[in-house]
């Protein structure tokens, strides 16, 4: 049985796993799917797992290769990534991950900056299931004008979390 | 950061556009080869993608979940107010997303300069209902006090046709118009302490190099070292006692920095302010009246306690604490009627404030029957972890948010602070039928409260709040983790919710706290008058953490009746521009959405002009504040102030149909009633002046409107002339930086 502390370790983790998976497949449902398959791998293999040495390198490792599977799988696809540009992003993500960190803790922060309308359309967009395109039937709008306005909203939080992090450069 | 200063229109719009079109599946082959093509050779490119699809991912993974604001109550501490409006500012330029819903009749103008105001915007009106003639004769009419306070009812132009870019021309058009909320007196803006001072106000342009300590957390001038008390100071037990001790420490203050107080204010600067900080809503002009030809000594004592009786003082304070705990946009989990009841039979009952945060901390139960369940529930998304932090933040005044995932970098707290707090609420649970959610505490203690250092090592702690540790060994099934919190939290001679407390309460009154933000009283934020937030707040726990009380207090000092001017003397204490506050004055507050919108009723009367339709008001009042927390929502956390007192936003709303019938002489109105009542012209005037402004009218002012009456511009008939003027007037009050600032 794994330790109550890789149990701990590994939810505590999980977000960042995917946010990791994601960047190189580029794609929130395809990242669920290799996700799945790396959390797969990570409970088979708990024993091999130090406690006290880096979590999130060993599963990242996991993921990487997980992700390079799935672009096997789908190599017929004209929407995956080249292996070396997911190499690249792979090493691009775990350079970066202490900076991503901090851009996350800054979202939810600027998510309450937006106005109560723009909140409620970006939370319609990513309630589970939707997209977009959901979203536009939902409100009985064109679906070219959602998606501007999805558009400008992400760019907006995007915007506020780069201020904020300029802001707190120091940091 | 490297990415932050890209500037993404430019230099990246390509990218952006591409990832936009990926992140909602619309992206062709073609496109997608392009996308990689600009990440494959280019590494700025491809953090760029990475942060851009991390903020996609983190809003796919959390489902946008109900964001907890930390919204950091700090109206007057302009050291937030600078860094956040700069944080944000591009934000709130591009939150203007025009396609979603129509009719934002105010919007924020992008602002250009090197230090970005959320002061800046631009107002586009809806047409006004009266006259635009009338605005030309008022301006001039009016226009006879120049100076430098704002004792002046500046006059504004009614609104215009058409929409209008007000912030283009605001400096000239709206000469008095408080570019910074009202937190400033007169034209007066140079920093009057030389070249050291203001630093905090200038944080919004430039402030690389500084530390955040330095921005958000200290005054500028602030005291030295004397950061806490050495000893417990002697405050005596009686209420004079206590009211002399904190006249002799503020006096202190005033003579180490050798400032002169402002004089005392006159009987109705006092009593606006007065009303407006205990009910919420300035008095009606028979009140004012009242209160004015009184000439009992302990007149103003006496009207503290009726406020305090008065059932407006209930409401008001259940207002500030509803938006306090659960914010104004309501997330999903709270039923508001229940939270606003328990507040109400609270504030109505004047509980020990000791036990109303208990019952916060540790409510359990159906959310609709124990309305303090809502204060929790609105913050049980993402593990709780908001829980802890406002909590921590609201009622102890410590702002722990940020060593959740590190130590602090400016002071000793650890990151295993905020986890040993988090585990307090680790037994928690919601549980949700339907539409119905209670709070319960399942009774599963966890063995040890995990988290991880920045490194990607795990640590764990347990349960932990001021040196008391719940250890496994320490608890059994009946062990309830947010009771015995809630215990700790509230044992003691001194505790941190009586200080916090204290704290938020002298900010309400006098306009600036003992510290630069009101609920950040962490070790690095040095208090300006620490010996008596100290003996205040012991007096406080002593009173049982009597809230009337303490209103009492506060409100008998010496330094709550000066005037809210200030002279040559002490032009040095500002704490708008991060000088310490040294209350040789009360300070300049901006009203909130709610006082201006009750002030308004009261000054108008509506109730009375829609035949007490008292529905129609209460669907008025939550149109306007809809409108208000929408729009200014984006640009600063703190709730409280969406609606920044300036007359711009004033103005938007006096533009209601509603406030538009109430100032309207011919219907059943006040003013209607004013003009055709027996009175003489100058009863007339002055009954005007004091239902707006609860003060006597100036001879200019009463000069002023014969004259328009008889000049025959508004009639050629004297009396209808006069009865126009009158309303004429009437506006012109309503929409003053007198009328609007609580002074």
């Amino acid at each position: 049985m794994p330790s109550e502390e890789f149990v701990q370790l590994f939810s505590r983790t999980q977000r960042r796993i995917y946010l990791h998976i994601l960047g190189q497949v580029g794609n929130p449902t395809d990242a669920d799917e290799v996700l799945q398959e790396t959390n797969v791998v990570i409970w088979s293999k708990f024993d091999r797992f130090e406690l006290g040495t880096n979590f999130i390198a060993w599963t990242f490792q996991i993921a990487n290769f997980e992700v390079l599977k799935f672009r096997d799988r789908r190599r017929s696809s004209r929407l995956v990534f080249s292996e070396d540009v997911i190499e690249a992003i792979a090493e691009e993500s775990e350079e970066s991950q202490d900076d991503l960190d901090l851009r996350r803790a800054a979202l939810g922060e600027c998510l309450g900056k937006l106005r109560a309308k723009d909140r409620e359309l970006i939370q319609t967009r990513y309630a589970p299931g939707n997209k977009g395109k959901d979203v536009a039937d939902v409100l009985g709008r064109p679906s070219n004008s959602v998606y501007q306005s999805i558009g400008r909203i992400r760019k907006t939080l995007f915007e506020c979390i780069n201020r904020r992090l300029s802001a707190e450069g120091v940091r | 950061m490297k990415t932050s200063s890209i500037n993404l229109a430019e230099q990246y719009g390509e990218l952006i556009e591409l990832l936009e079109l990926q992140l909602e599946e619309r992206i062709s082959p073609d496109q997608f080869a392009r996308l990689e093509a600009i990440i494959r050779g280019d590494s700025q490119a491809r953090r760029l993608y990475l942060e851009y699809i991390d903020l996609h991912g983190m809003l796919y993974y959390d489902t946008a979940a109900p964001h907890v604001s930390s919204e950091s109550v700090s109206t007057d501490a302009v050291a937030t107010d600078a860094v956040a409006t700069d944080a944000v500012a591009t934000g709130a330029v591009a939150i203007e997303t025009p396609t979603v819903i129509e009719t934002p009749t105010v919007k924020v103008a992008p602002s250009s300069g090197t230090r970005p105001s959320r002061r800046r915007q631009s107002a586009s009106y809806v047409p006004a209902a009266l006259s635009c003639l009338a605005l030309a004769a008022v301006v001039g009419l009016l226009a006879i006090q120049g100076g430098d306070h704002i004792e002046k009812p500046e006059i504004v132009e009614r609104p215009i046709l058409g929409t209008e870019d007000i912030a283009a021309t605001a400096p000239d058009r709206l000469p008095n118009a408080t570019p910074e909320g009202g937190r400033r007196h007169g034209p007066v803006q140079i920093n009057p302490v030389g070249p050291k001072a203001p630093a905090i106000v200038q944080a919004g342009s430039n402030f690389e190099g500084r530390t955040i300590e330095r921005v958000y957390n200290a005054w500028e001038g602030g005291p030295a070292p004397r950061a806490t008390p050495t000893s417990t100071p002697h405050v005596g037990n009686s209420n004079s006692e206590i009211v002399a001790f904190i006249n002799r420490r503020i006096r202190e203050g005033w003579q180490d920095y050798e400032v002169t107080p402002s004089p005392t204010s006159d009987d109705s600067e006092w009593l606006r302010r007065a009303y407006l900080d205990i009910v919420g809503h300035i008095p009606t002009g028979e009140q004012a009246q009242a209160f004015l030809t009184s000439k009992a000594p302990d007149r103003r004592e006496r009207l503290v306690e009726s406020l305090l009786d008065d059932e407006d003082y209930v409401r008001n304070w259940t207002t500030i604490w509803t938006n306090l705990l659960v914010g104004r946009s309501n997330p999903r989990e709270v039923d508001r009627p229940a939270l606003k009841k328990y507040l109400r039979e609270s504030f109505a009952m004047n509980r020990g404030w000791d036990d109303v945060v208990s019952e916060f901390i540790s409510a359990q139960g159906n959310h609709k029957e124990n309305g303090a369940t809502n204060f929790l529930l609105a913050h049980v998304n993402d593990q709780a972890l908001p829980a802890t932090a406002t909590t921590a933040r609201l009622f102890l005044g410590q702002q722990l948010q940020c060593i959740q995932c590190h130590d602090h970098p400016f002071n000793d707290w650890k990151q295993k602070k905020f986890w040993g707090f988090h585990g307090f609420f680790s037994q928690m649970e919601v549980e949700s039928v339907r539409t119905e959610v209670a709070l319960v505490d399942s009774g599963a203690i966890p063995e040890g409260i995990f988290f991880e250092r920045r490194n990607g090592l795990m640590e764990a702690t347990d349960p932990e709040f001021n040196g008391r540790r719940f250890r496994p060994e320490d608890v059994n099934d009946q062990t309830r983790l947010r009771k015995e919190l809630a215990e700790l939290m509230t044992t003691g001679e001194t505790t941190d919710v009586a200080q916090a407390f204290v704290n938020r309460i002298w900010q309400h009154f006098f306009g600036a706290a003992f510290t630069p933000v009101v609920d950040d009283m962490g070790p690095h934020a040095v208090p300006s008058h620490p010996e008596l937030l100290d003996g205040l707040t012991r007096s406080f726990v002593q009173s049982g953490y009597d809230v009337k009380q303490l209103i009492r207090w506060v409100t008998s000092s010496e330094a709550y009746q000066l005037s809210s001017q200030f002279s040559k003397t002490n032009q040095i204490d500002d704490p708008a521009i991060g000088q310490m506050p040294l209350f040789s004055r009360v300070y300049v507050k901006s009203m909130t959405v709610e006082q201006a919108f009750d002030s308004v009723m009261v000054a108008t009367r509506v109730g009375d002009a829609l035949g007490s339709d008292w529905d129609a008001v209460e669907r008025e009042r939550q149109r306007i504040q809809r409108q208000f927390v929408m729009q200014w929502e984006t640009e600063d956390n703190d709730e409280a102030d969406l609606f920044d007192g300036s007359v711009p936003q004033a103005l938007m709303m006096m533009n209601s149909p509603l406030i538009q019938t109430a100032l309207d002489s011919s219907k059943g109105t006040y003013i209607g009633r004013v003009v055709r009542s027996n009175r003489s012209e100058a009863e007339k005037i002055e009954a005007v002046a004091m239902a707006a402004l609860s003060r006597r009218p100036s001879a200019g002012e009463i000069a002023a409107v014969r004259q328009l009456a008889r000049s025959g511009e508004r009639h050629p008939n004297f009396e209808k002339g006069f009865s126009s003027s009158l309303e004429d007037l009437f506006w012109a009050y309503l929409n003053s930086n007198e009328f609007i600032l609580i002074h």
